[in-house]
């Protein structure tokens, strides 16, 4: 069970079969092929088809790294999470860095650790992100080969300083990074070499395997289900033959017509997949609250009419 | 009694990159390629102690002077290549116990052994910087307190290996007839329990 979040990939790349092949063979069985976007959003986003045949044993995830360096930027980070599988954010400096930490809607926060940070890592701003269920990322492939001594020496002094600033490494997960397959290394070598760097060994295992899976699994809970509390599991087949039955006793006693109105009223905080079927069913009988709003509505709108 | 606890690493070598294979033989499926070319054999020109002063140049640029130093000494006598077979990539590597995660690191951070050399080149080119290097990835398979545990697993992985082949080109060669029945249950599990319990089972009983 070992997790490989942040590969890159992109469809027209020649090296992606053998580089997915790399990763099963080194005993990967999850990995999260990622694009990244710079500066201003496109209109629409959707990630790169998957690469045709992949080796059995691995599992496939979509990732965005999404480029922070202004504040004010992002507003759609809502659309974005429901094409990818995980979104990844990466500040470059301190105040997108602390925006991303307190309010920002994502799954993990992944710096760039091979260039000179201007800035110190705080606990506080890290433990707020690590409380909110982000996790953040440590890329060990820059560091490993072909980025030259100074990538190298950056790498290992700003993971010395994230393990610190997290007080030995809570929440923090280990991925690749690794442009070619060359860069990409084995788990336990991965696990030892953040040895070195200061984690324990169990910290180290754990960065790679269960806080990369509770990355993935949160994830999926935030976009399948209400609000990450409740999520359907199992439809129940049986439950569809009896729905007609039930709504007529619900068009008999008039306290069941609540029902309906709860599940419109959750669609507005949250637009949830699974749930657009049963809005549409929701439609046909209207609650007293709701004929209320439209006449409302009406009403308001014919006095606007007048004004103008 | 004093002793020299040592731990020993076994380690295989992987080339991830796509070259062509010293004896190229057709092989039947994709995955069964890909898998050949990763496991290829190692050039001859790897020799125990090439191995052995490479961990060593490694440690002196990763650690520098502390490192190798850990190693015994600016000769590092600590780091020895005790067994090295090119034609599986398979390597068992001794260095003193408090010093395995530096030889271990340093061998995560190298990158390059000697390069197959073509028949016709000749023996001129023995020191692998002569420009000819070809791109691998070090593998640390098993950290052990005795050789002979390593050696064991070395054995269990290389017929792991020979059976996943196996199993391969025979549902090549047979089609479906036996692949509903066998290849399904070999190919899977393989992976799965490569890496399981490997590490912490020998980390603490030393051969004493």
């Amino acid at each position: 069970m070992f997790y490989d979040l942040n590969v890159p990939y992109s469809p027209d790349d020649p090296e992606a079969p053998h580089t997915l092949n790399f990763l099963a063979e080194l005993g990967y069985t999850t990995v999260a092929l990622s694009q990244t976007l710079t500066g201003k959003l496109p209109s629409s986003v959707s990630p790169p088809p998957l690469p045709p045949n992949p080796p059995k044993t691995l599992q496939l995830l979509t990732r965005l790294n999404l480029t922070l360096s202004d504040p004010a930027q992002n507003q759609r980070l809502n659309n974005l999470t429901q094409a990818y599988d995980i979104v990844a954010l990466r500040p470059t400096n301190e105040k997108t860095l602390l925006n991303a930490c307190t309010n920002l809607e994502c799954d993990v926060i992944s710096l760039d650790l091979s260039v000179r940070l201007p800035f110190h890592f705080k606990f506080k701003m890290l433990s707020a992100a690590i409380s909110r269920g982000i996790r953040l990322e440590i890329c060990y492939g820059p560091g490993v080969t072909g980025s030259g001594l100074d990538a190298r020496r950056n790498l290992i002094g700003n993971a010395m300083s994230l393990i610190r600033a997290t007080r030995g490494g809570r929440g923090i997960i280990v991925s690749s990074e690794a442009r070619r397959a060359l860069s990409l290394r084995a788990p336990w070598d991965v696990i030892n070499l953040t040895c070195v760097w200061g984690l324990s060994q169990e910290r180290g295992k754990e960065a790679i395997c269960e806080e990369a899976r509770k990355v993935t699994a949160l994830a999926r809970l935030k976009r399948t289900s209400w609000r990450g509390i409740v999520d359907i599991v199992h439809g129940g087949e049986k439950a569809k033959h009896e729905k007609p039955i039930a709504k007529q006793k619900g068009q008999a006693q008039s306290t069941a017509s609540t029902e309906p109105g709860t599940i419109t009223d959750t669609l507005k905080r949250k637009a949830s997949l699974g749930s657009e079927s049963v809005a549409e069913e929701a439609e046909k009988p209207l609650s007293k609250r709701e004929m209320k709003r439209r006449a409302k509505k009406a009403r308001l709108g014919s006095q606007g009419e007048d004004a103008s | 009694m004093v002793r020299l606890k040592n731990r020993y690493l076994l380690l295989d070598i992987l080339y991830p990159d796509q070259t062509t294979l010293p004896s190229s033989k057709t092989v039947s499926t994709e995955a069964l390629a890909a898998q050949l070319a990763i496991h290829a054999p190692t050039s001859n020109a790897l020799t125990p102690g090439l191995l052995a002063k490479m961990i060593r140049e490694e440690v002196g640029e990763m650690y520098g002077d502390w490192g190798v130093g850990k190693l015994g000494g600016a000769s590092a006598t600590g780091v020895q290549v005790k067994y090295l077979s090119p034609a599986t990539s398979t390597a068992i590597v001794r260095c003193p116990r408090a010093s395995f995660r530096l030889v271990w690191s340093a061998l995560t951070y190298m990158s390059h052994v000697p390069a197959v050399l073509e028949p016709g080149a000749g023996p001129g080119q023995r020191r692998p910087n002569g420009g000819r290097e070809r791109p691998c990835v070090f593998r640390v398979l098993r950290v052990s307190g005795t050789m002979r545990k390593a050696e064991e697993e070395a054995i269990r992985r290389a017929r792991r290996e020979i059976v996943r082949v196996r199993g391969a080109e025979e549902k090549g060669v047979l089609g479906d007839l036996i692949s509903g029945a066998e290849s399904g249950k070999l190919a899977a599990p393989v992976m799965t329990s490569v890496m399981d319990g490997s590490d912490d089972d020998d980390m603490l009983d030393d051969d004493d």
